[in-house]
């Protein structure tokens, strides 16, 4: 199953935008203005769709609607989510979810404003119906998160479940207890049958042996246990080794191992922000590859700042969106291709690392050389 | 019992570092690359080589680049270097572009594409535009992962494929035998020829001839 178009209205701080996906998606833009929200409305859904998940918690995870609804709100415009897919068998999915707030100011709720389905442009689902008119109540859940409703489009459904989530700065969490490389290890391995699971290590570990000087191998300890601990093994010196837990490693080395574990597993949806950091630009020129090598059917939507990763030739036009902040406020979300000058010098050669790299600079920090 | 001696490779792209790390492979025990600089095109190279020259006194450099349109590599030297080339600095110009150097082994490419080898170009230097006959043979390719990585999807703008480094350095590393291709390519033939006398280390403190 594959994201085809997407249109949001009144997400967080983004614009009302229209997009047409790709299988690879290279979001490119400042600092704050609008890609991680823009991913996150990805990680919301999948936290509507995950088993235990469901829209009260996805939405109190963020606040509530206040917390992903933009503001102003003088009228009650519902925030609108809508999606289009197209499955391996060519039938073409839509998915539409509407959001507003009900209730007073001492018992606000949010509720569906209203729920599509389309399948092959038939509808399936089309909220609010009869039931909902009797029951508002049912308004606070979507048919999307209920095995109850959603039978007849569980594909949506399991699309946002199977979709998968990396950010930087993993290893102080690591030592906290919350190790995100280790499980996404462990997941990726897990009930996989014994041929599988070699042949993914192997490729886990091919990529640190390359990228990571002295990388040896990975080890799982306590596979049964609820938390099994990975540890990567370095050489040492001549003829000796080291063994180092995940909290142990390098940023870069965490970083790496969590990356390529996330891009191995068997997403349907991938999500990765800045898969450059902490890795050294000679492995970054490298990664734009490696997502198509090892991602298999998984779609990739990643956010980057990195011009090794962009400078890939391999990337096209189609595939970049750029957040361009204007200077009314709201940013423009668009796809590079369709900007008529960058359109123009990538046909004179130039490649979208160089053309749409240059946009992200802020208007204003040649004021950085006038603060005393 | 020789030393290794040290160099810097600068090449245009991943692809012509793969190939001068293959071809520097045949002689293991005779270098030690310590960085490799460029992966920016050939304004990079062209801007930069008087400085590699005279950086040349200190340490070997190995310099790839592509002829492309220009009429030929001794022109195109003159062009970017004036001075005299330092005997440190290997210059090596691709005809008309790396990729030839790939069609030149066709056995080897024939059997990594899936396709006969007759069919691909025998005199690879003289290709006007050797990146689209490669793609174009990729096209014949029955390996539907190999079109998939080298050759862009259909109504993009992109040159090549979302993973034509990957694909085309696992043909250098695994398949592909320099020594074989350099009887098609006489820019490679001249290039390995070079690489086999260079001996940096040797005349590391002689100054540039005037």
């Amino acid at each position: 199953m594959r994201l085809g178009k997407v249109e949001f209205s009144r997400w967080k701080n983004l614009p009302s935008l229209r997009l047409d996906l790709q299988p690879r998606i290279l979001l490119v833009g400042p600092n704050a203005s609008g890609k991680s929200n823009f991913l996150d409305v990805f990680r919301f859904m999948h936290e509507v769709c995950r088993p235990a998940g469901g829209l009260l918690p996805a939405l109190a995870n963020r606040l509530g609607l206040a917390g992903v609804r933009q503001r102003p709100t003088r009228t009650n415009a519902p925030l609108q989510l809508h999606f289009a897919f197209e499955d391996e068998a060519r039938t073409r999915w839509h998915y539409e979810l509407g959001m507003h707030a009900k209730g007073g100011p001492r018992s606000p709720r949010t509720e569906v404003a209203y729920e599509r389905v389309l399948r092959n442009n038939r509808l399936l689902l089309n909220r609010p119906d009869a039931a909902d008119h009797r029951d508002p109540e049912r308004l606070s859940v979507t048919c999307l998160e209920s095995p109850l409703a959603n039978a007849s489009f569980r594909p949506i459904r399991d699309f946002f479940a199977s979709t998968g989530y990396c950010q930087p700065a993993g290893k102080l969490a690591a030592a906290e207890g919350s190790d995100a490389a280790s499980e996404a290890i462990v997941s990726l391995l897990n009930g996989l049958p014994k041929r599988l699971r070699t042949v993914r290590l192997r490729q886990l570990e091919s990529v640190l042996k390359s990228a990571v000087p002295r990388f040896q191998r990975l080890e799982l300890s306590d596979a049964s246990a609820p938390r099994p601990k990975v540890e990567a093994h370095f050489a040492v010196g001549k003829a000796g080794s080291m063994r180092a837990s995940s909290d142990e490693l390098s940023e870069g080395t965490y970083r790496l191992l969590h990356l390529i574990s996330s891009v191995l597993a068997p997403h349907q949806l991938l999500l990765v922000e800045e898969p450059e950091a902490a890795l050294g630009p000679a492995v970054i020129r490298h990664l734009a590859g490696i997502f198509h090598r090892l991602g298999g059917d998984t779609q990739i939507m990643l956010s980057s700042h990195s011009a090794e990763l962009l400078a890939d030739s391999g990337i096209d036009a189609s595939e970049v969106v750029l957040f361009l902040p204007q200077s009314g406020g709201e940013a423009r979300v668009v796809v590079a291709g369709e900007i008529p000058e960058i359109k123009a010098l990538l046909e004179e050669g130039l490649s979208v690392g160089e053309v749409v790299l240059p946009r992200t600079a802020p208007s204003r920090l040649q004021e950085l050389g006038l603060i005393p | 019992m020789k030393t290794a001696l040290p160099i810097i490779l600068v090449v245009e792209d991943l692809l012509s570092e793969g190939l001068l790390r293959r071809m520097l492979s045949e002689y293991p025990l005779w270098y030690d690359i310590h960085a490799v600089l460029g992966h920016e095109g050939y304004g990079f190279i062209k801007k930069r080589l008087p400085a590699f020259n005279r950086a040349a006194r200190r340490i070997g450099f190995v310099v790839m680049t592509d002829l492309d349109q220009n009429p030929c590599p001794a022109l195109l030297l003159r062009q970017w270097l004036p001075e005299a080339l330092h005997p440190n600095l290997l210059f090596r110009v691709a005809v008309r572009e790396a990729e030839s150097w790939l069609l030149a082994h066709r056995k080897g490419l024939g059997r990594f594409l899936g396709i006969k080898p007759e069919v691909i170009p025998s005199d690879p230097d003289a290709e006007p535009d050797a990146k689209a006959a490669l793609l174009a043979l990729t096209r014949q390719s029955p390996h539907a992962e190999l079109r998939r990585a080298l050759l862009p999807a259909a109504g993009r703008r992109a040159a090549v494929g979302p993973d034509y480094n990957g694909a085309l350095l696992r043909f250098v590393y695994k398949v592909w035998k320099p020594t074989v291709a350099a009887r098609h390519s006489e820019s490679l033939r001249r290039a390995l020829h070079r690489l086999e006398c260079y001996h940096p280390e040797a005349i590391v403190e002689a100054e540039p001839q005037t």
